[in-house]
């Protein structure tokens, strides 16, 4: 299969980037997404041009790493998958493909197509986690826990942090990343103990790192590759109501907007 | 952007659920409005509409309510601009395709349809509530019992202050005010359209100017109102006023096509059972409202 790629090139987060055209031939249909920007940047190396930069690791859809706008879409023209998991069946021979990096303030652009998500680490400090204190392993079953609270936290974990959510979102608003993990937590007895600081804080953190509203507009839910509802933005929110209409004032340090 | 002062940096989701509270809160009114209005095409000359209009504007409670209206008004496009300016500053450097994900209808659309929702309000006003309030020429309308109350009551306060004098030059000053005020009558009876209904036995004279009303409380001090459906019959036989109410209608109807699934989305109301529910609603409401809203111009236009 041939194709021609128009790639999003940039030197530095400080450097203005421009889109530069590449032609590929001989492409196996079987070739995944990713193996085909290898072979592109060989075949750049080759021609001791720079290779381009984008993000990957596992491969194997689970890490979170690879992201890349593909024709409109984050991770491509298919459902519930990743950049890595996209083949070039997917496209006709021939087509020209536009790959672009997320756009968003909060994720600027690194070199080419890499972006710096670690505003998600950043949400996740401010409250994304349990305090659990130190000493033996619970006993697996002490805590009941009902089977379609477990299903609906276990959906929601599946989140692997990669940001097609932002990505696609037209307001680049990290609602569905934060629903994930709030809704996550939310539903487990480990994690309502903490609920109310904990949704406050990361909303909080969220709006401070520059993220959109969000405006139901469910862009977020058709790329999520891991296919989590935005019933869980839902949540979010019934969350969000509860701290603020529930909880007490927080006592020094702690202050958050109302 | 100068930062806001601490009580007035509300967290993003504060924002958006107020935004939806006073949605739904608008929605309530358009579902008044449209009942109100819907009165219009009864086939009584205005009786029934004219009767709500009263109410409507006369009431206390419902005037508390027009402020309170207002200020939900204004507060919600003041929301939902500050919000879309955070929006569009969350993504300084776009795409150069277009986005190619599936989106629930219309909501891409929000800020634009509400924009013209907003323009079609400025519209809507110096249409009708400018001539309520005086800025604007209208049509008016008087109660015949509210003439005939005035007229005891200026005849009870000349025979008042008549009984009170003591010297003949108040007296015959009080007469002749009370000459005056029998003159002054009489454009009662030569004017054709107060004779007519002071006569014929009608419960309102209808169809008055500004002028007409001038001449008319200069005898008389007498209660008005603005005579709305005199006003939408006359506004409803142009052309391109029909046609850009319908227009507006359709920005509308698509503002609320999501607004109504949307506003509960944001108020954390999402469940397997109901939301589905919602949903079809929503279309009901959306397309009710502005089909119903729409036969109004349509129905003058062509039926009167």
């Amino acid at each position: 299969m041939n194709f021609t790629l128009k790639i999003w090139r940039q030197e530095n987060a400080k450097a203005k980037g421009r889109f530069e055209i590449y032609k590929i031939t001989d492409i196996s249909s079987d070739c995944s997404f990713l193996e085909m920007l290898d072979i592109l940047n060989e075949q750049l190396v080759d021609k001791i041009e720079k290779p381009i930069c984008f993000d990957h690791d596992c491969r194997e859809g689970i890490c979170g790493m690879c992201s890349l706008y593909i024709n409109g879409r984050p991770h491509g023209n298919d459902d519930d998958i990743t950049t890595c998991q996209l083949h070039m069946r997917k496209f006709k021979d021939g087509q020209t493909i536009t790959i672009e990096p997320w756009r968003s303030k909060a994720f600027p652009v690194i070199k080419d197509l890499v972006v710096d998500r670690s505003a998600f680490d950043k949400i996740i400090q401010a409250g994304g986690y349990i305090s659990a204190t130190t000493g033996g392993v619970p006993d697996g079953n002490a805590i009941p826990i009902r089977k379609t609270d477990a299903d609906t936290a276990m959906d929601a974990a599946a989140c692997i942090g990669c940001g097609a959510c932002v990505a696609s979102c037209k307001n680049a608003s990290a609602m569905l990343f934060v629903a994930a993990k709030v809704s996550h937590l939310a539903h487990l007895p480990q994690g309502k103990i903490e609920a109310h600081e904990r949704v406050q804080a990361m909303v909080k953190r969220m709006d401070e790192l520059g993220f959109g509203n969000c405006t139901n507009t469910g862009a977020c839910e058709a790329e999520c590759p891991k296919g989590i509802k935005i019933d869980h933005i839902a949540k979010l929110n019934r969350e969000f109501i509860a701290a603020r209409l529930g909880a007490q004032l927080p006592k020094e340090g702690g202050s958050v907007a109302i | 952007m100068p930062k806001l002062p601490k009580f007035l940096q509300f967290a993003s989701i504060t924002k958006k659920i107020t935004l939806a509270l006073i949605g739904l809160f608008l929605m309530l009114f358009l579902l008044t409005h449209l009942g109100i209005n819907l009165c219009l095409l009864r086939n009584d000359g205005g009786e029934w509409f004219r009767a709500a209009a009263h109410f409507m504007g006369t009431n206390y409670i419902v005037k508390v309510f027009e402020v309170v209206l207002f200020g939900a008004i204004a507060l919600h496009i003041l929301l939902a601009l500050t919000i879309q300016i955070h929006n569009w500053r969350a993504r300084p450097v776009g795409y150069a395709s277009g986005s190619k994900s599936k989106t629930a209808f219309g909501s891409k659309l929000m800020i634009w349809s509400g924009l013209l929702v907003a323009l079609f309000l400025c519209i809507h006003l110096v249409n009708f509530w400018f001539a309520k309030v005086g800025w604007n020429e209208g049509r008016y309308l008087i109660k015949v019992s509210a003439i005939e109350k005035a007229y005891k009551v200026k005849q009870q306060a000349l025979s008042d202050a008549f009984i009170k004098t003591e010297t003949d030059e108040e007296r015959m000053q009080i007469e002749a005010d009370f000459v005056a005020f029998q003159d002054g009558l009489e454009f009662f009876q030569t004017n054709e359209k107060l004779s007519d209904a002071l006569h014929g036995g009608f419960d309102y004279i209808t169809d008055l100017s500004k002028a007409e009303i001038r001449e008319i409380t200069a005898v008389l001090p007498v209660k008005y109102e603005p005579d709305f459906y005199v006003m939408v019959r006359d506004l409803f036989q142009n052309k391109w006023i029909v046609l850009m109410y319908l227009f507006f209608l359709t920005a509308l109807c698509f503002h609320l096509m999501h607004a109504f699934q949307s506003a509960f989305q944001t108020l954390g109301m999402a469940h397997s059972k109901y939301t589905p529910i919602i949903k079809v609603v929503g279309v009901i409401f959306a397309l009710g409202v502005s089909v119903g809203f729409a036969i109004i111009p349509i129905f003058f236009y062509f039926c009167k």
